[in-house]
């Protein structure tokens, strides 16, 4: 039985597969790509249910990348599939404030349109109650 | 340490009685010749005893003179810490209590009783050779001009009026004869003018009062030029070195923020694998690949902690580093001060909970924006009131005041904590610095909180101060500058 799939995009290899563990220990489906073009990819190949997304893969910006390519393809999936960002606490606030304006330029006073954080170094138990709200939350609608 | 060559008032001064000095030994042989040539060439009858005890007073005076210009000289050089000699004193002293330029008492003094004794010579000399028959009255001309270069306006009319008066004094002790009168002969006679020596006399006095002008006006002037010359050049010397300056500070900038760039640079390269680290130890630690014997459980969540610990490090020192690189203006966005509160309130609120510590806000309806660096605005908070929790004993409070004054937006945040020692509180912003009282009570501690909550106010214009009673709480004040205008739109 498969509560969902989670897809985890982050080019560190080992904190991937510790999460896998994590996450399969609880009955979910385990994707995993290491960088943003295998994570594209693998967004349309699995169609999972929610993707956990590292903010500086490797460089600052590209997980911001990731987030701006996936909600403007096309389809009605990809603008809706959460997203949990895996980040440091002193980061949420930045976040908001540096969202693509669409031509690899950031602006201030948006939000990035992301569900949800998890703070680094992640705590397994957070994480997953953090992937089961965000997941229930969206079924609901 | 090089002195500027620039002479200071003083100094000038002394260099110019030394220039005074040698003028008078000029005049001195000046009396002499003309002495000579009057009674020996001219045959004119003057009372050379008389007039050669005047010379020699006037000699054995510029001697003195030269032995306290010299005193005085070496007490004005620069490192000099030796008071003028004794025998400049005491004729300084006797002959003039006067302080007339502040800048060089002692040498002005100097100036004025030599230019009075001058003039008195000259007073003497005239009377016996003629009195104000004697065309040489006009020399009282040159005293004055070197008075006038050498005092104060003031005393330079006090001597004028000192010239006229002796010379009036003879004059008419003369007429009234009071004082005998020693003619000069043939000068005073009518038809002089046909008289050869009236004429040569005349245009000698003339000729040295012409050739002397030259001589004193373009020493003066010469000497106006060279200091001008130093001038320029003191000050071109001092704009290359104020230059030197901004290259050096420029470079210390610079080190700086190499400096915090790289330690950012080594943190945030530790922060990742050090979090993979700790998570993969929990998620041992939580079972999930199996159960574990008591003593690995044990040692994996000793190694679990100090992971955390270094995690928690890493975390510091980017945010101190983020916080004194500093940022660009343009990259400070409005901040609403609400939601910052309330952020750090939420954040904070589970801890302060789990510590049985009671946490509480108190701030206005309306706090409006700030413009800033959100994230590290609200780690200064957090810092405080993460601070406030750890070393609170149960029961306890932790009070959050936000309220603006006129200019500034002042966060307070004040605990009935174990408190901070005296001797500590001066060093509380230091990096990596921790009191005696908060290891005690939290022996993990990273002692960069307080150093971050400085570099993030420093870095909005702000700044930070404690006030803290050991045992008894303390209270920590961030004030923030405002901008003029508090508005709701982003400030461009």
């Amino acid at each position: 039985m498969s509560s969902g799939k989670v897809l985890t995009v982050d080019d560190d290899r080992d904190l991937v597969e510790t999460l896998r563990i994590v996450l399969e220990s609880r009955g979910y489906e385990v994707a995993a790509a290491h960088d943003s073009e295998t994570g594209l990819q693998k967004v349309r190949s699995e169609r999972p249910d929610l993707i956990l997304l590292d903010v500086m893969m490797p460089s600052a910006t590209e997980g911001f990348h990731f987030v701006w390519k996936l909600r403007n393809l096309e389809g009605e999936y990809f603008r809706a599939v959460p997203v949990i960002m895996l980040t440091a606490i002193h980061q949420r606030t930045e976040l908001r404030f540096y969202p693509d304006s669409g031509d690899g330029t950031y602006k201030a006073g948006e939000y990035l349109p992301v569900q949800d954080f998890v703070d680094k170094p992640v705590d397994p138990k957070n994480l997953v109650m953090r992937v089961e709200k965000v997941l229930s939350a969206s079924r609901r609608t | 340490m090089e002195r500027p060559s620039i002479l200071p008032a003083a100094a000038e001064l002394a260099e110019h009685i030394g220039w005074l000095i040698r003028l008078r030994w000029i005049a001195v042989i000046g009396v002499v010749c003309t002495l000579e040539a009057a009674h020996r060439v001219l045959g004119i009858l003057l009372p050379l005893g008389s007039l050669y005890g005047v010379t020699a007073v006037l000699a054995v005076y510029n001697l003195v003179l030269t032995v306290v210009a010299k005193q005085l000289q070496r007490a004005q050089r620069p490192g000099s810490d030796r008071p003028p000699g004794a025998v400049s004193h005491a004729v300084l002293r006797v002959l003039w209590g006067m302080q007339l330029d502040r800048e060089a008492p002692e040498a002005a003094a100097l100036a004025n009783i030599q230019i009075s004794i001058d003039l008195f010579l000259l007073a003497v000399l005239l009377h016996f050779s003629g009195g104000i028959e004697n065309p040489f009255i006009i020399f009282f001309i040159f005293h004055i001009i070197i008075a006038s270069i050498l005092l104060s306006p003031r005393a330079t009319y006090v001597q004028a009026t000192l010239g006229f008066v002796l010379i009036s004094a003879v004059s008419f002790a003369e007429c009234f004869g009071v004082l005998e009168h020693y003619p000069l002969g043939a000068m005073w006679t009518p038809d002089g003018y046909r008289n050869p020596i009236v004429v040569g006399v005349e245009l000698f006095v003339l000729g040295t009062t012409l050739y002397l002008s030259v001589y004193m006006g373009t020493t003066i002037a010469s000497q106006l030029r060279r200091r001008e010359r130093q001038i320029a050049l003191l000050s071109r010397d001092l704009a290359e070195k104020a230059g030197n300056l901004e290259v050096a500070y420029r470079k210390v900038r610079q080190t700086e923020r190499t400096k915090s760039q790289y330690m950012r640079k080594v943190a945030h390269e530790l922060r990742g694998p050090l979090g993979t680290i700790k998570t993969a130890l929990r998620v041992v630690l939580d079972g999930l690949v199996g159960e574990l014997p008591e003593r690995s459980r044990d040692l994996i969540s000793r190694a679990e902690r100090r992971a955390g610990e270094l995690a928690e490090l890493t975390r510091d020192l980017l945010a101190l580093s983020r916080a004194r690189e500093g940022r660009a203006a343009t990259e400070m966005v409005p901040v609403k001060l609400d939601e910052l509160v309330r952020a750090v309130y939420e954040e904070m609120s589970p801890a302060a909970d789990q510590a049985g510590v009671e946490l509480s806000v108190k701030s206005a309806a309306d706090l409006g924006e700030l413009r800033g660096d959100p994230a590290g605005l609200q780690q200064l908070l957090s810092n405080l009131v993460s601070n406030g929790i750890r070393y609170t004993p149960r029961g306890g409070t932790v009070e959050v005041r936000v309220r603006h004054t006129a200019h500034y937006l002042r966060f307070e945040v004040e605990d009935t904590g174990v408190g901070i020692p005296g001797e500590d509180i001066p060093r509380v912003f230091d990096d990596f610095f921790r009191s005696t009282s908060a290891r005690e009570r939290v022996p993990e501690g990273t002692g960069l909180g307080l150093s971050i909550v400085k570099a993030v106010a420093q870095q909005h214009g702000g700044s930070v101060s404690v006030e803290s009673e050991l045992g008894r709480g303390t209270r920590f004040a961030v004030d923030l500058p405002l901008p003029i205008t508090v508005s709701a739109e982003p400030q461009t």
